[in-house]
């Protein structure tokens, strides 16, 4: 790493640090590990700046590829651990049990506004893989094409996960919806 | 016109990932479809809630300066590169920038290693805005700290300081400078221990950080060079802030503070 190098990293890439932090905190739902999280994306981040070219790829994506695979390397060696239910994958569970979304839970008869609480809420209870996407794609407003290399994944792969991401949301949401009378009329 | 002919574009259609031809084919439809409309909109509006629910999500001061520190430990030459912990404090950073150039630099440029004289001046400068940026972050992070057992004064906060870390720690005494001292810690990392000062100027209410870390033997003083101020000097200003560094007795002293370089100097001179 020349001194060029690393100005240029610091022009280019911590400037995404805020980003890299929401993303963190979102993908580990835990303060301390979501910060080491962001140090050891920065750092692999700073190692492989010299090779990287933004010309392939944008800082953003690059940084939140790293992230992920920070994640799951994370959570693999948390899951050598003994591990909370909410590390259990229940997509495994998903045919036992049937549909997800209720016949009336869909997507179009939520209002977005005004439940914000309920929707983070909402967004932390996803499984990780469906809160990347959503997060990348809502907040970080990736393309497709983007977050299927953040997440290493095929274009298709990425839109039914958004797809199911936004209708568990709606599912989530349509009992508070219902009870706080906020859903939309038809 | 049959919806279901469309329902499976619309996500796509509200993100504008279609393919130009259909998306103008989907496009048409929806403008004459409530019942699409109303999907595509409420798709829209879910991405535009959720940007705004994280919004306020700041990355911590004390997060930013630990990755500027690993970060700043990752560029030194593996030799001299400090282990680091896993848990840093904001006032550990400045010890380990302090140590981490200027140990690196006289040996590489001896060595005719990697580390250009430019090169190093400009790692200087990164360290010098570390070093701005740890100031302020320790005053952000609450400058009215004091360690339990440290007397108020700076002879007793170097006793004992030098007492526990087994060198002569150096702490100026500003109070002649119209400086009253507003809390000490101690800081460090492992193989070079330290201390950290905060004064406030009693007239405006100005923050000095006054680092003091185990003497740095190997630091050479000639390449930086201060008009009117005594021998060896780190110099450097950031955001408003100037540093300035010495060796004295056993320790090296860096004071940082939002004033001007040459009022910096003149106060590390008037305590030298």
């Amino acid at each position: 790493m020349t001194a060029d190098s690393g100005e240029r990293f610091e022009e280019h890439v911590l400037p995404h640090l805020d980003s890299v932090f929401r993303m963190a905190r979102r993908l580990a739902r835990n303060d301390s590990v979501a910060d080491d999280l962001v140090q050891e994306t920065f750092i692999r981040a700073f190692r492989a700046f010299p090779r990287f070219e933004m010309r392939d790829f944008g800082v953003r994506p690059w940084l939140f590829k790293i992230l992920h695979h920070a994640f799951y390397t994370h959570r693999g060696k948390s899951r050598r651990q003994p591990s909370l239910l909410d590390d259990v994958n229940f997509d495994l569970f998903e045919g036992a049990v049937g549909p997800t979304v209720p016949a009336e839970g869909g997507i179009e008869n939520i209002a977005w506004e005004g439940i914000d609480e309920e929707l983070k809420h909402a967004v932390e209870s996803l499984k990780p893989q469906y809160r990347v996407v959503l997060l990348l794609w809502s907040f970080e407003e990736l393309s497709y094409k983007e977050i299927a290399e953040v997440c290493d994944c095929a274009i298709g792969t990425v839109m039914s996960r958004l797809y199911r991401a936004r209708r568990l949301l709606a599912e989530k949401l349509s009992g508070y919806a219902e009870r706080e009378n906020i859903r939309r009329k038809p | 016109m049959d919806c279901r002919n469309f329902n499976e574009y619309l996500d796509a259609f509200a993100d504008g990932e279609l393919e130009p031809e259909k998306n103008l084919e989907v496009a048409a439809h929806v403008d004459q479809c409530e019942a699409c409309a109303a999907s595509v909109a409420r798709i829209r509006s879910l991405r535009g809630c959720l940007s705004r629910v994280f919004a306020g999500e700041r990355a911590t001061e004390e997060l930013r300066l630990r990755i500027q520190d690993a970060i700043l430990a990752e560029s030194c030459p593996p030799v001299h590169r400090f282990a680091a912990p896993r848990r840093w404090v904001a006032p550990l950073g400045v010890a380990a920038a302090i140590a981490v150039v200027w140990l690196a630099y006289p040996l590489v440029a001896q060595w005719g290693g990697g580390v250009t004289a430019n090169g190093s001046a400009k790692m200087r400068a990164r360290v010098v805005r570390l070093v701005v940026g740890r100031h302020f972050g320790c005053l952000k992070l609450g400058p009215g700290h004091h360690r339990s057992g440290l007397p108020r004064d700076a002879d007793g906060i170097a006793r004992v300081m030098a007492a526990e870390l087994g060198f002569e720690v150096s702490v100026p005494d500003l109070s002649r400078a119209g400086y009253r001292l507003h809390s000490a810690d101690s800081c460090g990392v492992k193989g070079m221990p330290g201390s950290h000062a905060v004064y406030e100027r009693v007239a405006d209410g100005v923050f000095v950080s006054v680092f003091s870390v185990s003497r740095i033997d190997g630091l050479s003083c000639a390449h930086t060079h201060e008009p009117g101020m005594r021998r060896c000097a780190v110099c450097g200003e950031e955001s408003g802030a100037a540093v300035v560094g010495w060796h004295q007795a056993d320790s090296t002293v860096v004071m940082c503070g939002k004033l001007p370089r040459a009022d910096l100097i003149a106060l590390a001179d008037g305590v030298r």
